[in-house]
């Protein structure tokens, strides 16, 4: 069971990543037209930023890991 | 054997297309709900105003009733009707002896002097209000449904008339989404003190100073009598002077709204239309800065501006707000103080 929800995880995360970065792209373009408004500046991005590189880590060691098994 | 295999992991897998726009759909529906956090749902401030630092001070009586010199204000055959309270001896001409007198751009009572002028050139649209008042109670700010937090707004005419304003302008919008660093001092209480950029503060005197980011600290300004502060900004004069560069990422033609500072007791609301092409194309700050120049004022400040750029006079809207105006979190306002 709990190899399967870690199978799951492990095939959300390259989507999750590209969801973020997604976001973060969206907020810097809002961020370079009015800096005001705190779209990268506050703590709730911050919170993503860190998600998003803890799951950039994790999918490029995976990717490692399955480059090197394939060898 | 292993063919069949692959051929059928292949089919329970999506087709690329179809991975991408669900990405992509993931992707709005995150920004949405992170926007309606960021922006949208209200989170209220502290309402036991005994728990804020600062809290409310009455204004000192240096600020009020001392008159000032008499080379200030009529020395001879002073009508001995007039009320030389205040800053009623200085700006004794302004206001009337008790009686209210009403136009359709002015207000004149003996406590108050409002005098709007709309300004029509160079395809910039502008109203000003001249203000006099006698006492620092006569310049007020409000809080949307009178409540302290972010992402809690009103309709700027609606505060106006729900506080008997004579007229009334938007303020900084302190509760907009953003970081969340701001600067809120109303009517002499500390809610906030955490700058992002230039603040304002108008002290109990009635003088008005602008503050850079580094520059202000709140407990000083606490200390000093400070009665209001906004942080929205930028500083529009450097010693009275016009600048060029400000502390502002939004320089190009906008609707604005400002406050000018001449004298304890003199100031005036500025209220630029713009994004109206044929009507108002909206002024830059630099724009903004030479006009508040040649008014004559000392010290002058950016409020929020856009859609927000709101004025009003008696009970209905002065000027003609982008795509109708919106609501934000405060205003600054005129009124007759009859005390609490």
């Amino acid at each position: 069971m709990s190899k399967k929800i870690f199978k799951a995880l492990i095939k959300m995360l390259p989507h999750l990543n590209i969801i973020i970065s997604g976001m973060y792209i969206v907020f810097y373009i809002i961020d370079v037209q009015n800096s005001a408004m705190a779209f990268i500046n506050n703590p709730g991005t911050k919170i993503l930023l860190l998600i998003l590189s803890l799951g950039s880590i994790i999918s490029s060691i995976l990717l490692i890991a399955y480059q090197r098994s394939s060898m | 054997m292993a063919n069949h295999v692959s051929r059928r992991r292949k089919k329970k897998m999506l087709p690329g297309y179809a991975l991408v726009f669900i990405d992509v759909c993931l992707i709005g529906v995150s920004l949405v709900v992170f926007s309606l956090f960021h922006h949208v749902i209200p989170r209220q401030g502290s309402e036991d105003l005994s728990k804020l630092p600062g809290g409310y001070r009455t204004p000192p009586v240096i600020a009020t009733t001392t008159p000032p010199a008499a080379t200030e204000g009529p020395t001879d055959n002073l009508d001995p009707s007039i009320d030389t309270s205040g800053w009623g001896y200085k700006f004794y001409d302004k206001f009337t002896t008790g009686e209210v007198e009403k136009t359709d751009t002015s207000y004149r009572s003996k406590d108050v002097s409002v005098t709007m002028t709309k300004v029509q050139e160079n395809g910039v649209t502008y109203y000003i209000q001249d203000i006099y008042i006698r006492s620092i109670d006569n310049i007020r700010t409000a809080f949307a449904q009178d409540k302290y937090g972010r992402g809690i707004t009103e309709n700027t005419l609606e505060m106006a008339v729900r506080n008997n304003a004579i007229c009334a302008i938007n303020g900084d919008y302190y509760g907009a989404g953003g970081s969340g660093d701001c600067v809120v001092i109303r009517n002499g209480y500390l809610y906030k003190s955490s700058p992002d950029g230039d603040v304002l503060v108008l002290y109990y005197d009635g003088t008005m100073k602008t503050y850079s980011k580094d520059e202000f600290d709140g407990d000083t300004a606490m200390a000093n009598n400070a009665y209001q502060a906004w942080c929205f900004g930028p500083a529009l004069l450097k010693d009275g002077k016009a600048m060029t560069d400000f502390d502002s990422d939004v320089k190009r033609a906008n609707p604005r709204s400002a406050i000018g500072y001449y004298e304890p007791g003199h100031y005036c609301f500025l209220t630029v239309d713009g994004r109206q092409p044929g009507y108002s194309d909206g002024m830059t700050l630099a724009q903004m800065s030479e006009l508040f120049e040649s008014l004559g004022c000392v010290e002058a400040y950016n409020l929020d501006g856009g859609q927000t750029a709101m004025m009003t006079f008696g009970d209905s809207v002065a000027n003609q707000p982008y795509n109708g105006g919106r609501s934000c979190s405060d205003i600054i306002y005129i009124c007759e103080w009859e005390g609490v």
